[in-house]
């Protein structure tokens, strides 16, 4: 889509144009649940953090000042609920995905194949397990940083916090993740 | 020389230091430990689940009922004090987006701090929510009585009904919570047969069963949310087992026979057919009181 197209659609939609935010939805859903999936670590709970931030978006597209830039203003919206999300999650106690998972101090390999395959196994139980350590703003900050790309300013600013905490907030991700990893690394 | 601490080794990695880039570059010990810190960060990627081609109308076709057609904001009921009778048009022309009918937003039971964030914007008034939740379970039990009727016909599927318009006294709690049971039990035994389709099939293809699993999901999850709202943890976690059972086949590749039998050999192992099928006659004792004859399930598991 060229931008000049990119601009009417956009301008079509903030008058309250539900053809025009129809086609910024279909634009940008993909991008939104990669990004809600990152976050909640669960597809179910992307899908109605997806849901919710573009009902939000069209709520608040009057105030959305048309210089910006559209992916970046839903981006943020995507982040602010799923934080939302993330509270109600952690208020409601331990789900599904924090049942206690053994694991073992050192894996047995008895040969290539399984070798590979418990690893990936345990690496990805590792890596859940260590993800939910993460405090929100931890895990916030880090998905912004290695997935999505985002600079630090950037995450700093979505977050409301500032540079400093969201770059400390990256390091500690990073090393709780490491703490996590490393030991399996070795191993291989 | 002082090396990089771990945290510039982080900033490099994410290019967001010049001065411990640099030093990486002219340095072989903080260049391995780079590389190593690389090769960590490399196994957080995980693959994010494909959400296909038509997702963006997917997610439109959600997000759209819940826009005010008239201006800015959610949909609200045209008028927010108790209703005495509410006609209330399904809109069940369309497989996937069950929250059209208002269900979810309607609140079933008392809102859990979790949802407020989804519903505080849409309805005010708790008689208002029981109201819409009636009106939209008696508009469901109505049109999946003529789905039922229908697929009688035709096929076993969960069929899609037309358009009704359905109305309803719902001054009542009672009736309401009633009628509830009704629809998810009537929910509930459209999964029977998707289900039961699904352990039978003797066919790899099964891209009809995955479109009508998916047409179930969306309901399935907003029964199973007002299930958690109102504690009702047997249903819920019913329909928890049910709604992964139905992302499974849904997410099924057409042409993976093997990742069939592993779905087919998870619903089993979970025995999911039975348990719904248990759930579903419990409602409707509950519906009908203790004296009501259970209903016989006759169709085989597998």
């Amino acid at each position: 889509m060229e931008a000049g197209e990119a601009a009417v659609i956009l301008a079509r939609a903030r008058q309250g144009d539900q053809d025009a935010f129809r086609v910024l939805v279909e634009l940008h859903a993909q991008a939104a649940f990669r990004l809600a999936f990152r976050l909640m670590r669960d597809e179910r709970d992307a899908e109605d953090v997806v849901q919710e931030s573009f009902i939000r978006a069209y709520r608040r597209l009057p105030a959305f000042e048309a210089r910006s830039n559209f992916g970046t203003w839903l981006h943020r919206i995507v982040v602010n609920c799923a934080l939302d999300a993330l509270r109600a999650r952690d208020g409601r106690g331990p789900n599904r995905r924090e049942e206690p998972v053994e694991i073992p101090e050192s894996l047995a390999f008895q040969g290539p194949s399984p070798e590979r395959l418990a690893r990936s196994g345990e690496i990805r139980r590792r890596l859940e397990q260590s993800m939910e350590t993460l405090t929100m703003q931890e895990r916030v900050a880090f998905t912004l940083r290695h997935h999505e790309g985002r600079s630090i300013e950037d995450i700093g600013e979505t977050l409301g916090i500032q540079h400093s905490a969201a770059k400390h907030a990256v390091f500690r991700a990073v090393r709780k993740l490491r703490a996590a990893l490393a030991p399996l690394r070795r191993e291989a | 020389m002082t090396h990089c601490s771990d945290d510039d080794l982080v900033l490099h990695h994410y290019g967001e230091s010049p001065e411990a880039s640099e030093h990486v570059a002219a340095c072989v010990v903080c260049a391995e430990r780079a590389r190593d810190l690389a090769a960590l960060l490399d196994t957080v990627d995980e693959p994010v689940p494909d959400r296909g081609d038509e997702y963006g109308r997917d997610v439109w076709e959600r997000v759209q009922p819940h826009l005010d057609t008239s201006g800015r904001g959610f949909a609200r009921p045209a008028d927010d004090s108790p209703a005495k009778v509410l006609s209330l048009d399904a809109g069940l022309t369309r497989p996937t987006p069950h929250r059209t009918l208002g269900l979810t937003d309607a609140g079933l039971t008392t809102p859990a701090p979790h949802r407020g964030f989804r519903r505080a914007d849409v309805v005010r008034s708790a008689s208002v929510r029981w109201a819409l939740a009636a009106a939209a379970a008696v508009a469901l039990v109505a049109t999946s009585f003529v789905a039922g009727r229908l697929s009688m016909t035709s096929t076993s599927a969960p069929a899609v009904a037309p358009t009704r318009t359905a109305s309803v006294d719902v001054s009542d709690p009672q009736l309401a919570r009633r009628v509830l049971l009704l629809s998810v039990a009537d929910h509930l035994e459209r999964s029977d047969r998707v289900l039961t389709d699904i352990m039978n099939s003797p066919a790899a293809d099964l891209s009809v069963e995955q479109q009508w699993a998916g047409d179930l999901i969306a309901a399935n999850r907003l029964f199973r949310q007002d299930a958690v709202d109102a504690n009702e943890a047997s249903v819920a976690n019913v329909l928890d087992e049910l709604e992964r059972a139905l992302l499974d086949v849904v997410h099924q590749p057409s042409d993976a026979p093997a990742d069939l039998d592993q779905i087919r050999r998870r619903i089993d192992s979970a025995a999911l057919l039975f348990k719904v099928r248990v759930l579903s006659n419990e409602l409707r004792q509950r519906e009908l009181g203790p004296d009501a004859p259970l209903k016989n399930s006759t169709t085989p598991i597998s």
